[in-house]
C-alpha cells in the first residue's frame, strides 16, 4: 500500500494543478490514439479478410459488419 | 590534481549542520571530520531498497549522487546511537572540499544543477522512487561538476503522475533562470533575498501584463498563476491530491523532459555581456608584459605548491587555470557574473579542480537563513594557502574605497601562507580610467607606502616589475 505523503515543502497548488492538467491532456491524447489504433486495425482486418476471399471491401461491409472487440482495445 | 582529490578548505568540527533541519526524516552532522546523516527507519528502508536493486550504486558510480554508505561497523554505530538518542540508522557521505551556494553561481551553473535534479528525478521515477524536494541547495559543485548531496530526499510517492517538488523546482530553478534570461535579474539578489524563491504571482507581476503571455512563460508561470487563483477562489475541499494513487509515469516524464529542454535553452540563450569579460582583450598589457607576469606567477606557485589558491578578480580565469595546471585546487572568484559564466562554460564537466564563484570580496556572501547560520558566510567556508590579487587592488582602492591597510588586512585574513599581489600605481592607464570622474586624490598610493604597509605581517620574498608598465608584482609570505 503506497503511503499518503504530502511533502514537507509547500508544493504550490498551481504546480500540482498544472500537472493534473498535463496528465489529463496526455491521457486524452493517449485515449484518442487508442481509438485511432482500434479503427485503423479494424479497417486493416477488413481489407485483409476481403482480399483473402477475393471480394471488394464494400461487399464485405454489407455481408458482416465488424463487431468492435473491447478486449483488443 | 583532480577536483575530487582536493582537500577540505577548512577543518570541519563535530557539529550538526545548521542547514539540515527542514526534513523531519533526518539530519546531517559532522563528527571527527566525517559527514554523517541520521535517518528515520522508513527512509532507511527506502535507501536499503535502492541499494539492493543497484540504483544507489549506479547513481554514485555516475557521480550524480555523493558517495554514500550505511554505517555498519558495530562500534561506530553504537557511538552514533548514543550521541544521537532516538536515531538508529546512519549513512556516511563523502565530504566535499568546498561548499558554494546558488547566489555564488552563474546562470549555466544553476542550469546544470537543474538538469542534474531533473535527470535524477527521471531515473528515480523509472525505478519507482521520487525526490521529495528540488532545491539548488541540494546540489554542490566538485570543481565544475554538479553533484546531488541530499540522499534524505529519496521518497516513494503514492502517485507518479504528479511530482510534488515541481513547485519548488520552478521557484528555485526555473524562475531565476527565466528572470536572468528575459529581464537580466541577477541570481545573487534572487537567492540572497529569499531562500524559498518567488511564487507565480510575483513572476507575473515582474513580467507585466503583456510579458506574462510570452510563450516561454505560459506553462510554468502564467498557467500555474491562473490555476492558483482559481483554486483559491473555490471553497476548500478535504480531498487531498496526495491521497490518490497513480502509477502512470508518462505525464511526469513528459513534463520533466520538457523542463530539461527548457532549462538548457534558457541558459544557452543567455548572452554574457559584462564589462570585464572583454578585459583580456581591452586591457593595457602588451604580450611581453603578459608573458612575464605569467612566468612570475608560475615560478612562485611551482616553488610554493599551495594546496588551495584563491584567485580574486579572476576574470575569465587565465591564472586560475595556470594554478590548477600546476596542481593547486582553485577558487576562481569574480564579482562579475558574466566573467564567471564564461569561465564555467569553458570548464564545465572537464574535471578541473577550479571552483568558479560570483563573489564581490568587498561584500562577500553573508550568513543567511535561520539564526543567520543556515547558509554560512563565505569567510567561514573558504580559506586558501595562497591568494592571487592580480590587477585587483586599484579596484579595491577606487571602487571599494579601501585603504592599503584594509587591503592588507583582507589578504592577510584570506591566506594561510602567502599572497601574490600586483601593485597598480595611480599613474597606470587602468587606474586613471577608474578615477577620471573622481575628485579625491590617490597620491598617497605609492610603491613605498605599499611596501611599508605589507611588510609588517608579510615578508616580501620577491618584487618583479611588469615590463612596459609601472606595475609591480609582489610575492609576499606571511611571517610566522
Amino acid at each position: 500500500m503506497a503511503r499518503v505523503l504530502l511533502a514537507y515543502i509547500d508544493p504550490g497548488s498551481g504546480a500540482i494543478l498544472l500537472q493534473v492538467l498535463i496528465a489529463a491532456v496526455i491521457g486524452a491524447i493517449a485515449f484518442v490514439g487508442r481509438i485511432r489504433d482500434f479503427v485503423s486495425s479494424a479497417v486493416t482486418r477488413v481489407f485483409k479478410r476481403s482480399r483473402a476471399r477475393g471480394e471488394t471491401p464494400s461487399e464485405v461491409a454489407e455481408a458482416d459488419t465488424p463487431v468492435p472487440e473491447r478486449k483488443a482495445a | 590534481m583532480t577536483a575530487q582529490t582536493c582537500p577540505l578548505t577548512r577543518d570541519i568540527l563535530s557539529r550538526r549542520v545548521e542547514a539540515s533541519f527542514r526534513d523531519p526524516e533526518g539530519y546531517v552532522f559532522i563528527r571527527e571530520g566525517r559527514v554523517y546523516r541520521a535517518i528515520a527507519p522508513e527512509l532507511a528502508a527506502r535507501l536499503r531498497r535502492a541499494e539492493e536493486i543497484g540504483l544507489l550504486g549506479r547513481l554514485v558510480a555516475r557521480e550524480w549522487v555523493v558517495g554514500s554508505r550505511f554505517v555498519r561497523e558495530p562500534q561506530l554505530l553504537s557511538f552514533l546511537e548514543r550521541e544521537h538518542p532516538g536515531w538508529h540508522h546512519f549513512v556516511e557521505h563523502d565530504s566535499l572540499p568546498l561548499i558554494t551556494y546558488p547566489y555564488e553561481w552563474s546562470v549555466s551553473m544553476l542550469a546544470d544543477a537543474a538538469v542534474l535534479t531533473l535527470d535524477l528525478q527521471i531515473e528515480l521515477a523509472q525505478a519507482g522512487f521520487s525526490l521529495k524536494d528540488a532545491t539548488p541547495f541540494n546540489v554542490q559543485f566538485v570543481g565544475t561538476r554538479p553533484i546531488f548531496i541530499d540522499l534524505g530526499s529519496l521518497d516513494v510517492p503514492s502517485r507518479f503522475d504528479v511530482w510534488y517538488a515541481l513547485g519548488q523546482f520552478q521557484r528555485l530553478f526555473l524562475y531565476p533562470l527565466l528572470l536572468a534570461r528575459y529581464t537580466h535579474w541577477d541570481l545573487r539578489s534572487y537567492f540572497l533575498s529569499n531562500l524559498n524563491g518567488r511564487d507565480p504571482l510575483f513572476m507575473v507581476r515582474v513580467m507585466g501584463r503583456l510579458g506574462r503571455w510570452r510563450p516561454a512563460l505560459l506553462l510554468d508561470v502564467t498557467l500555474p498563476w491562473l490555476l492558483t487563483e482559481y483554486s483559491q477562489s473555490k471553497p476548500h475541499t478535504s480531498q487531498s491530491p496526495g491521497s490518490r494513487i497513480s502509477i502512470n509515469r508518462e505525464p511526469m516524464l513528459w513534463n520533466l523532459r520538457r523542463l530539461r529542454r527548457k532549462v538548457l535553452r534558457l541558459a544557452g540563450g543567455y548572452r554574457p555581456q559584462g564589462v570585464w569579460t572583454d578585459y583580456t582583450r581591452t586591457c593595457s598589457y602588451t604580450d611581453r608584459a603578459e608573458d612575464a607576469k605569467r612566468e612570475f606567477v608560475r615560478s612562485v606557485l611551482t616553488h610554493e605548491k599551495p594546496k588551495w589558491v584563491l584567485d580574486l578578480g579572476c576574470n575569465t580565469g587565465t591564472y586560475s587555470e595556470l594554478a590548477a595546471e600546476l596542481g593547486s585546487c582553485v577558487i576562481a572568484a569574480d564579482q562579475d557574473h558574466d566573467a564567471i559564466e564564461m569561465l564555467y562554460r569553458r570548464l564545465r564537466n572537464t574535471g578541473s579542480a577550479i571552483w568558479p564563484m560570483v563573489l564581490d570580496i568587498t561584500n562577500p556572501s553573508p550568513g543567511i537563513g535561520l539564526n543567520n547560520k543556515e547558509r554560512q558566510p563565505f569567510l567561514e567556508r573558504a580559506r586558501a594557502d595562497y591568494v592571487l590579487a592580480l590587477a585587483l587592488i586599484h579596484h579595491l582602492i577606487v571602487t571599494g574605497n579601501l585603504s592599503l591597510d584594509r587591503i592588507e588586512q583582507l589578504l592577510f585574513d584570506l591566506s594561510s601562507q602567502g599572497v601574490i599581489v600586483e601593485f597598480v600605481p595611480p599613474a597606470d592607464p587602468m587606474f586613471r580610467k577608474l578615477t577620471q570622474f573622481r575628485s579625491d586624490s590617490f597620491e598617497h598610493i605609492t610603491l613605498s607606502a605599499f611596501r611599508r604597509t605589507f611588510s609588517q605581517r608579510f615578508s616580501i620574498v620577491r618584487e618583479f616589475p611588469v615590463p612596459d608598465s609601472e606595475r609591480m608584482l609582489f610575492w609576499l609570505r606571511r611571517k610566522e
